[in-house]
C-alpha cells in the first residue's frame, strides 16, 4: 500500500513539474505586445519598416468569377505575420482601357503583386480603385495605385475622417488633419518585406448615397449600406455581369467579426444585397461565390439577433449571454471560438434597447416617403 | 441635452423599465481632459399619473449614455414620463406607453 502511495505521489509530482521540465518556449520580454493568439498588438508607434530584404511573395493567383471579374481570395485567418495580411478578398474588373480594383488588400507590395498577376491576363493599368470600407485589410494597397498610376480612389468618407483626420462634414482636410497618419494594425505588425512602402492614401472621391456609375465602359452601382460591418459600408453591383462584390458585409466558411458593426445594420445590408439580381457574389472573406454565398451570413445574423433578443427577454445577465447564446450551428466554422462570443456580447449591448415596433414604424415612414417621391 | 430611449413592459402587474439617455456624462474633471464643456445629467425622474416611480440624482460618475433599469407595480397602457435635468439646468421630457 505504501509503495502504491509513493508511486502515486511521484506521478503527481511529475505531472505538476511537467510545465517546468518541458517548457522550452521563448521568453516573451514584453507580453503586452502580443494578443491572445500571440499575434501582434502594438498600440505604440513603431519605426517605419524600410528593410531591403527580398519582397514577401504573396503567391497571388487570380480566380475568374465572371467574364470581366477576377478575384484574389485570402486565408480564412486573422492577419498574422505568417499570412502577411493576405486574409481578405479583393477583385479586379476589366474595363475597356483599365482594370478597376475593388479593394486593394493589406499592403503596397500586395497591390503591386496583384496588379502584376492581372497584367498577365490583360496588360492594362489601374486607373480606378473602389474601396468597400475602412478596415485596413481592404485598402492599404491604395497608395501603390496612387503613386504608380495616379489612380482615382473612390471610397467611404470614413477612411479619410477616421484615419487621416479629415473633417467629417466637408470630407476635406482641416486643421485637425494629421500630418503623420496613424499606424494601422497591418503597418505595426507585418514583416518589413511585406509592409514597406505602404502609406495611408486618402480617398479622392466619396458619395453621400448609392450612385450609378459607368467607369471604363463598365456599368456599376456603388451601393451605400451605411453602418453594418463597420461605420460605413458599401458594395458594388455589376448589373451587366450579374456579379455583386460585397466585401465584409458577407463572409462565409468562417465566423464574421462584428467588433465594429451592428446586427440590425448587417441584416439591412444583406436585404439590399438579396434585392439585386446576381449570379455570383464575392464575399470579403470566404471562398463561396455562387447563389448560396450570402446564406451563411443571413443565417448567422438572423440567429444572433433572435437569440440575443430572446436572452434579453429572458433577463439573462449580459455577463452570461455568451453561455446562453452559443450559435452551435457555426461551431465548425473558422474563427468561431475567437470571434463568435465577442459578436454575441456586442449584440447584447446593441439590442438591449432594441424595439421591433420602432423599426417597423421607421420602415413604414420610409415607405410613405418613397410613395410621396413617386 | 439628453435624448432618451425608453422601454416599458408590463407582465403580471409588474412593469419592467429600461431607459437609456444620450449624454457624454463629462464632469468638470473629464471635460478639462477632453477639452470640452462639462455635460452631464444630474437628475432623472420617472412618473406615472404624476406619481414618482423612479428618481435619482447623479453626476459625471455615471458612464457615458447611462442605462437605468427598474421595476414597479403598474398597468399596461399607462403613460410613463421621464424628465431629465442636466448640469446647465436644461430639462428634457419624453413619454412612453407601457406595453
Amino acid at each position: 500500500m505504501k509503495i502504491k502511495i509513493i508511486i502515486l505521489l511521484a506521478i503527481v509530482a511529475f505531472v505538476i513539474s511537467m510545465p517546468f521540465i518541458f517548457n522550452k518556449s521563448v521568453t516573451i520580454a514584453n507580453p503586452s505586445k502580443l494578443d491572445a493568439d500571440d499575434n501582434f498588438i502594438l498600440y505604440e508607434w513603431v519605426e517605419p519598416r524600410t528593410g531591403t530584404n527580398k519582397e514577401w511573395d504573396y503567391n497571388l493567383k487570380p480566380v475568374q468569377v465572371s467574364d470581366r471579374v477576377w478575384c484574389f481570395f485570402g486565408a480564412m485567418e486573422m492577419p498574422t505575420k505568417e499570412n502577411a495580411g493576405d486574409m481578405s478578398n479583393s477583385c479586379y474588373i476589366q474595363g475597356n482601357d483599365s482594370w478597376i480594383a475593388w479593394d486593394t488588400g493589406p499592403s503596397y507590395i500586395y497591390a503591386k503583386q496583384a496588379h502584376a498577376a492581372m497584367r498577365k491576363i490583360a496588360d492594362l493599368p489601374v486607373k480606378t480603385v473602389i474601396v468597400s470600407h475602412e478596415h485596413d485589410d481592404h485598402w492599404l494597397g491604395n497608395n501603390y495605385y496612387k503613386e504608380t498610376q495616379n489612380a482615382t480612389i473612390y471610397g467611404p468618407k470614413s477612411v479619410n475622417v477616421n484615419y487621416l483626420g479629415f473633417d467629417e462634414h466637408t470630407g476635406k482636410p482641416n486643421e485637425n488633419t494629421r500630418e503623420i497618419p496613424p499606424q494601422t494594425r497591418m503597418i505595426r505588425a507585418l514583416y518589413q518585406n511585406a509592409i514597406r512602402g505602404t502609406k495611408l492614401a486618402a480617398v479622392d472621391e466619396s458619395f453621400d448615397d448609392t450612385t450609378e456609375l459607368t467607369l471604363h465602359g463598365v456599368k456599376m452601382e456603388y451601393v451605400k449600406v451605411g453602418y453594418a460591418h463597420s461605420e460605413e459600408d458599401w458594395f458594388l453591383y455589376l448589373p451587366e455581369d450579374k456579379v455583386v462584390l460585397v466585401a465584409d458585409v458577407v463572409m462565409n466558411g468562417r465566423v464574421t467579426s462584428n467588433r465594429d458593426g451592428i446586427v440590425v445594420g448587417q441584416l439591412n445590408a444583406l436585404k439590399a444585397i438579396k434585392a439585386r439580381d446576381w449570379n455570383h457574389l464575392v464575399p470579403g472573406h470566404g471562398f463561396i461565390t455562387d447563389k448560396s454565398a450570402a446564406d451563411e451570413a443571413i443565417q448567422y445574423f438572423t440567429l444572433l439577433k433572435d437569440r440575443v433578443l430572446e436572452g434579453i427577454e429572458d433577463e439573462i445577465h449580459p455577463d452570461m449571454i455568451t453561455k446562453h447564446v452559443t450559435l452551435e450551428e457555426f461551431r465548425n466554422k473558422e474563427l468561431y471560438y475567437l470571434l463568435s462570443p465577442g459578436n454575441v456580447f456586442r449584440s447584447y449591448e446593441e439590442l438591449e434597447m432594441y424595439d421591433d415596433d420602432e423599426e417597423d414604424e421607421a420602415a413604414d415612414e420610409e415607405d410613405d416617403e418613397d410613395e410621396d417621391d413617386e | 441635452m439628453a435624448k432618451m430611449k425608453i422601454k416599458a413592459k408590463e407582465k403580471k402587474g409588474i412593469v419592467k423599465v429600461k431607459a437609456m439617455f444620450t449624454s457624454l456624462m463629462a464632469d468638470k474633471e473629464e471635460a478639462i481632459k477632453k477639452g470640452i464643456s462639462p455635460s452631464y445629467i444630474r437628475y432623472i425622474v420617472a412618473k406615472v399619473k404624476d406619481a414618482v416611480v423612479y428618481e435619482v440624482t447623479m453626476s459625471g460618475f455615471m458612464s457615458e449614455n447611462p442605462l437605468v433599469k427598474f421595476e414597479f407595480k403598474g398597468n399596461k397602457g399607462d403613460k410613463l414620463t421621464f424628465t431629465t435635468i442636466d448640469n446647465d439646468n436644461k430639462t428634457e421630457t419624453d413619454t412612453q406607453k407601457i406595453k
